[in-house]
């Protein structure tokens, strides 16, 4: 089994763009982060940082636990083992103050099928940054439902499902967004738009986590990343560094 | 209170949008009390004395399918994940959807009320206010521990069985007193003994929205 270790070694982002981020604190710390479901581990030992305005990926198979990974670092899950601390405070109990600076693109999108794409956004936006009508139209222009938003979800095809949850994930400006499986159910359009919305994200001062099989699309956007198999972590590097190392493991 | 209102508006639109269900529960109501009906017989006599039981029974009965659905929505759509990651505290969150699940059986019931009336044969000795007040009290008294163990049961196996398991047992103080208090408005009340039942109502609906609403936070997190 190849368990070819690539490591950053306290070296710079690959991306000159991120550079000013690594002088912040980090925006996610994990050590040795664990989680166990009866007598599997999902998530073994994972240890790693995410510099802040960076954009980190997550590659690996199916079941390596990215989404699991994803989900603890979201708050959802509590680590069996390990801790995590964001924007350099770890919370131990009160997951509240740093959850609601988090914004999570999940594979089930989140959505209410009765509502439509305008309501969906009001709903979730009305509970979180209170945005203006004004706003809800540019968020809808521009994931492209503005001609769609007096349609029920229920109506969407898949990809439109994924841009207007897209469109709400915008209208919570988080600070740490991550995305699971992005560009599932996406034409290319729809993938250049996800790229452009972490594009927009960054510019924003946000910090982005993608786990996605689509490894060569999200190393154009990464700056580092790690891999993972069967819940570890078998690499970390630079996203030029996970891309080789892809191609040599999956290929 | 503006994130309350903010949950109870969310649920009440999704349930309006989506009233085939509602409609189903409330044909399913109308079904119970008709079956119980047949049940006691013809005699008006014993129809009219038992009229409040059954009402209240076919209420608490449709309650687990209304109850079960708020949260069957939010956790098939992944909606409660993007909840818990709203700035919503949880309690705000329970009180929206128990608010929302109370005035989704408040209308069950008064929608249920000319059924009952016609079938059962019942005339009503107090004014229909207090019936109706009567009848929120009874709803409220059904939906906070309801909402708490929907959220429980919400993720596990065989939701439909654990839900009434868990929350039959823990409203019974609640369902006797609506059901003793209704019973006395349809049938007279010579003892002026339904002021009590009344009070005893109120006081176990804010035990427990008070004991659901500190439980909810529990009950959402992993």
């Amino acid at each position: 089994m190849l368990e070819e270790k690539i490591t950053v070694a306290g070296s710079a982002p690959a991306r000159s763009a991120v550079a000013p981020a690594a002088a912040r604190e980090d925006a996610i710390t994990a050590r040795d982060v664990s989680k166990r479901y009866g007598a599997h581990w999902a998530v073994s030992r994972a240890t790693f940082r995410v510099a802040q305005g960076s954009c980190f990926l997550i590659i690996g198979q199916n079941g390596a636990g990215k989404s699991t990974l994803l989900r603890i670092v979201a708050t959802l899950n509590r680590p069996t083992l390990g801790e995590l601390s964001y924007f350099g405070e770890a919370p131990r109990h009160d997951h509240a103050a740093v959850r609601h600076r988090i914004g999570l693109l999940s594979p089930r999108l989140g959505l209410y099928e009765d509502l439509t794409a305008a309501e969906s956004l009001l709903t979730f936006g009305r509970l979180s940054t209170r945005p203006s009508s004004d706003r809800i139209h540019e968020l809808l222009g521009l994931v492209g439902l503005n001609p769609s938003l007096a349609t029920p979800v229920r109506l969407f095809s898949q990809g439109m499902r994924k841009r207007l949850a897209l469109a709400c994930l915008a209208a919570q400006d988080p600070d740490l967004v991550l995305l699971d499986e992005p560009y599932g159910a996406l034409d290319p359009a729809g993938m250049t738009l996800v790229d452009n919305m972490v594009r927009r994200w960054q510019r924003q001062g946000a910090t982005v986590v993608i786990a996605t099989h689509h490894v060569e699309r999200g190393a154009e956007l990464a700056d580092d990343g790690i891999s993972l198999d069967r819940g570890r972590i078998v690499a970390k590097g630079s996203a030029e560094e996970l891309t080789r190392f892809a191609a040599a493991r999956f290929h | 209170m503006r994130q309350v209102w903010e949950v109870l508006r969310k649920d009440l639109l999704i349930e309006w949008r989506g009233r085939s269900r509602s409609t189903g529960v409330f044909f399913f109501a109308m079904i119970l009390l008709l079956l119980f009906s047949f049940a006691l017989g013809p005699d008006s006599q014993v129809l009219r004395q038992h009229a409040g039981a059954y009402m209240w029974l076919s209420l608490l009965l449709s309650s687990t399918l209304a109850l079960s659905q708020s949260f069957r929505i939010e956790v098939e759509s992944d909606a409660l994940t993007v909840l818990r990651l709203l700035p919503v505290s949880p309690v705000s969150l329970y009180y929206g959807k128990a608010a929302a699940n109370t005035l989704v059986l408040l209308l069950l019931g008064v929608a249920s009320g000319p059924i009952v009336i016609a079938v059962f044969d019942v005339t009503l000795h107090a004014p229909i206010g207090h019936l109706l007040l009567l009848l929120l009290l009874g709803c409220a008294g059904l939906a906070a521990p309801g909402t708490l163990y929907a959220g429980i049961t919400c993720r596990a196996k065989g939701q439909e069985i654990l839900l009434p398991v868990l929350l039959f047992p823990l409203i019974v103080p609640a369902m006797l007193a609506s059901v003793k208090a209704t019973t006395l408005m349809m049938n007279g009340d010579p003892m002026g003994q339904g002021r009590s039942w009344f009070i005893l109502l109120l006081c176990f609906d804010i035990i427990y929205w008070s004991i659901s609403g500190l439980l909810f936070a529990k009950v959402i997190e992993e």
